[in-house]
């Protein structure tokens, strides 16, 4: 084949100019880390990262849920370990009281208790857990009993008002508990049941079963003479078992949003080193690249300096 | 007989002959990098010699005859018939290079992240309905969702406008390099008419036919008629461009009235012929060159197999934020606000001002231009419908289906299907990751593409230059070998003056 000089000249470019992208694409791979900067560099790798990134943005969301989740549960624990004391208290009082050698007076004395104990019965009903009300179902800008002791809720509070919060895909869990499956209810003026009713709806027209209970135990003390406190001491029981049931079922499920955290970091981990090894550059290997590279690149630079000089001009004299 | 100043005549042929070929080395030398030259060459024979002696014939000298340029047609042709595929998909590479830029994936701040972060905002609404910032949050994580959307629509369609403008001068480029060569046709015409050579006017025509190949596909070719005078054609398509001295100009049409949905607003020239009296004709058949590539780029919608160029992108976007703002609409409504309203639509659903179709198929008229937060909702977050029926600031239950939408897989409907009955199957996120690997594994070809015909056009260019380039070493021997046989012929006039000199002025000198 004929050489001539142009022709030598252009594919000298042409071949300096793919070995300077080949060395640009590098220094990019080099400057941000990564292996791929647009979809067409890598299809296949683009649509994982794609995936991959959603997943982990997907966890991230769940642990924030699942932190959330575990801290209303702790004030929930907390008010139910609270009333647990209580009726611990009201039940050690009441079989005090029970004793016939009790003078009128002192009855009185413990009825006062007893009330005071009702009391805080009904500040634990209306626990807040960041400005919410968390026995009151979906209402939970309104306390669940007002003041009196009376179930506060229009419309009603029904059972199935259960907060549930998105611990994965389709993984949801009930976080909150509802009033009744606490307090019991009875419809005003009705007389008090042996079990606690913890399914109908309560509206203003509903007493709470535990504050019920409280009432009737503090006029049976004030009564002379006394009236039924065994009767009583039977329902505290009741009750007691009650708060400690719905307490083991709170503690079952802060340990299932424990475990879930858990798996939760476990796969952000993985997803995380998956989405790495996808799309992070092998700085090693990019280095080592770009130094070959920059050594073709030279040595096309002085053999292209020694290809263009030298003709039979420089001979002729 | 001889003569006895006939040698004289022999070494001045040979010097002028010298002095030509040198003047020839010159001029290639001085075109060396001249875009488009090729190297020339004189042709000489031996004169005929004189008869009549009978003891044989001595010639009469050296004379130049013609001189020729060293150019393929062949190569030519070849080049002009590869450029075309070049070209063709450096334009679609660069179209989908843009592409690529608007979607700007994979990023922190494309189209996924975006989803990402509204979905987030959802599932914060599930956890606390009855805070307002919740609801504010989730409101402007929407309307940054359909900003972006709206920002992608909106590139697309003045990438189409672009692209629309580029036809229209690449056809008015056309249309001047015809011209110009009709030119050339008539100067080289007249100049070979009278037998001259026109070795540079050819290869500046040459010149602008590589620039015309660049463009569109054209057949090159040049026919003898009478009297061996060559005629020069080229045609696109099989309909002719330049018909040696006339030209039959391309044009573009603006009427065509455009489909919203393909290609945004405003208008889409048509590559047509001109015709006799400036009025449009046929469509133009082009099948390479930029053109081929623009068009493509312009018009493709991936449908029966076409191209897929902007207009794919634009329908795939518009039904995305049809079939999204339906969907969500479609659960928000079902849904209860903080004042016991239901039955509220997030996103809004534009009534169609040209035709009155039924109301409650407005939503149809969502696109990815006007996707967009009502501002009843906008400027009253207490109408995010987080709750299932009148009952307390926490229920969540209609935001839980709502950030539920992320895993349905029943979201879009079938394009195929006009009814909109039917459904294809598939999450909001494998519809972007079906649209990205689209663009990718295209835009990726088309990458390959344009190295792959880039190096088939390089080497022909080199073969072409081979052939045709000027080769200074070769220049220099010229030089040096007609320098000497100049000098050889001026020896030989001065060995003639010599013998002249002894034969005039010595010769006869015995007798005085």
């Amino acid at each position: 084949m004929r050489i001539t000089n142009s022709m030598m000249l252009s594919s000298m470019m042409r071949n300096m100019g793919k070995n300077l992208s080949r060395m640009n694409s590098t220094e990019q791979m080099l400057s941000t880390g990564k292996k791929f900067l647009a979809p067409s560099d890598n299809p296949i790798g683009v649509s994982r990262s794609l995936r991959l990134n959603t997943e982990v943005a997907n966890m991230e969301q769940f642990k924030r849920n699942a932190e959330d989740a575990l801290s209303w549960m702790g004030t929930t624990e907390m008010a139910l370990e609270n009333l647990s004391d209580i009726l611990q208290r009201a039940k050690e009082l009441t079989v005090q009281a029970s004793n016939d050698t009790n003078a009128v007076d002192e009855r009185k004395a413990i009825a006062a208790e007893i009330d005071q104990l009702k009391h805080q019965i009904i500040n634990i009903a209306n626990t807040t857990y960041a400005g919410s009300h968390i026995f009151s179902g979906f209402k939970t800008d309104k306390p669940v009993l007002a003041s009196t002791g009376q179930y506060n809720m229009t419309p009603a509070l029904k059972a199935s008002e259960n907060i549930e919060f998105n611990l994965g895909i389709s993984d949801k869990l009930a976080i909150n508990i509802t009033g009744q499956r606490v307090f019991g209810t009875i419809n005003n003026g009705k007389t008090i049941n042996d079990s606690v009713d913890a399914t109908s709806d309560v509206a203003s027209t509903h007493t709470p079963q535990l504050i019920a209970v409280f009432d009737q135990l503090v006029t049976d003390l004030k009564a002379d003479p006394a009236g039924n406190i065994q009767g009583s001491i039977g329902r505290l029981d009741i009750h007691f078992n009650n708060v400690n049931a719905l307490r083991a079922e709170v503690g079952v499920k802060t340990n299932r949003i424990e475990l879930t955290l858990n798996r939760i970091d476990d796969d952000t981990l993985n997803l995380k080193s998956l989405l790495s090894k996808n799309e992070d550059a092998d700085m090693a290997e990019v280095i080592m690249n770009l130094k070959m590279q920059e050594n073709v690149y030279k040595a096309s630079l002085s053999g292209g300096a020694r290809i263009i000089q030298p003709s039979l001009i420089d001979f002729l004299r | 007989m001889r003569t006895t100043f006939g040698t004289f005549n022999i070494a001045t042929s040979g010097l002028f002959a010298s002095q030509r070929a040198l003047d020839l080395v010159s001029n290639n030398i001085a075109n060396a990098n001249t875009e488009g030259y090729s190297r020339q060459q004189m042709l000489q024979r031996a004169s005929i010699p004189i008869g009549g002696d009978p003891r044989g014939l001595v010639g009469t000298g050296v004379e130049t005859y013609d001189i020729i340029q060293i150019r393929s047609a062949y190569m030519d042709n070849k080049y002009w018939g590869q450029m075309k595929s070049y070209t063709e998909w450096k334009t679609k590479s660069e179209g989908l290079q843009d592409v690529e830029a608007i979607f700007n994936e994979p990023s922190e701040t494309g189209i996924r992240a975006v989803m990402d972060e509204l979905f987030a905002s959802m599932e914060e609404l599930v956890k606390k309905p009855g805070d307002n910032t919740n609801r504010v949050n989730l409101i402007e994580k929407a309307v940054t969702f359909s900003n972006t959307i709206n920002g992608f629509g909106k590139q697309i369609v003045d990438s189409i406008r672009e692209i629309n403008f580029s036809v229209k001068s690449k056809v008015e480029e056309v249309n001047s390099l015809a011209t110009q060569i009709t030119e050339l046709n008539r100067q080289i015409f007249n100049m070979e008419l009278d037998g001259h050579k026109s070795n540079g006017l050819r290869d500046q025509r040459s010149t602008l036919v590589d620039k015309l190949s660049t463009m569109v596909n054209i057949d090159v070719s040049e026919v003898a008629g009478e009297g061996g005078i060559k005629y020069f054609n080229i045609r696109i398509g099989g309909i002719t461009l330049v018909n040696h001295y006339q030209v039959n100009k391309l044009t573009v049409d603006n009427s065509k009235v455009i489909d919203v949905e393909k290609y945004g607003t405003g208008e889409i020239s048509e590559v047509k012929w001109a015709g006799v009296n400036g009025q449009p004709l046929d469509l133009v058949k082009i099948e390479g060159g930029e053109l081929k590539g623009l068009l493509d780029v312009r018009d493709g919608t991936g449908e029966n197999h076409s191209y897929r160029g902007f207009p794919f992108y634009l329908q795939q976007l518009n039904r995305f934020a049809r079939d999204v703002a339906k969907a969500f609409n479609d659960q928000h409504k079902a849904g209860y606000d903080m004042s016991g309203n239901t039955n509220i639509a997030f996103f809004e659903e534009p009534a169609d001002t040209a035709a009155p179709i039924d109301i409650t198929d407005d939503w149809k008229n969502v696109n990815c231009l006007n996707l967009k937060v009502r501002d009843a909702v906008k400027n009253d977050p207490t109408k995010v419908a987080a709750a299932d029926i009148n009952g307390g600031e926490s229920n969540n239950i209609n935001a839980k289906l709502l950030a539920a939408l992320r895993n349905r897989k029943d979201i879009f409907y079938n394009p195929a299907d006009p009814t909109f009955t039917q459904k294809i199957n598939g999450t909001t996120d494998d519809f972007i990751k079906s649209v990205l690997s689209a663009l990718s594994v295209d835009a990726n070809q088309a990458e390959r593409m344009t190295t792959n015909t880039e190096s088939i056009v390089e080497q022909t260019k080199t073969k072409r230059m081979s052939e045709s380039g000027v080769s200074l070493d070769e220049e220099m021997g010229n030089m040096v070998k007609f320098q000497q046989s100049y000098n050889a012929s001026a020896r030989m006039i001065t060995t003639l003056d010599n013998i002249m000199d002894t034969m005039i002025n010595r010769l006869g000198m015995v007798g005085r």
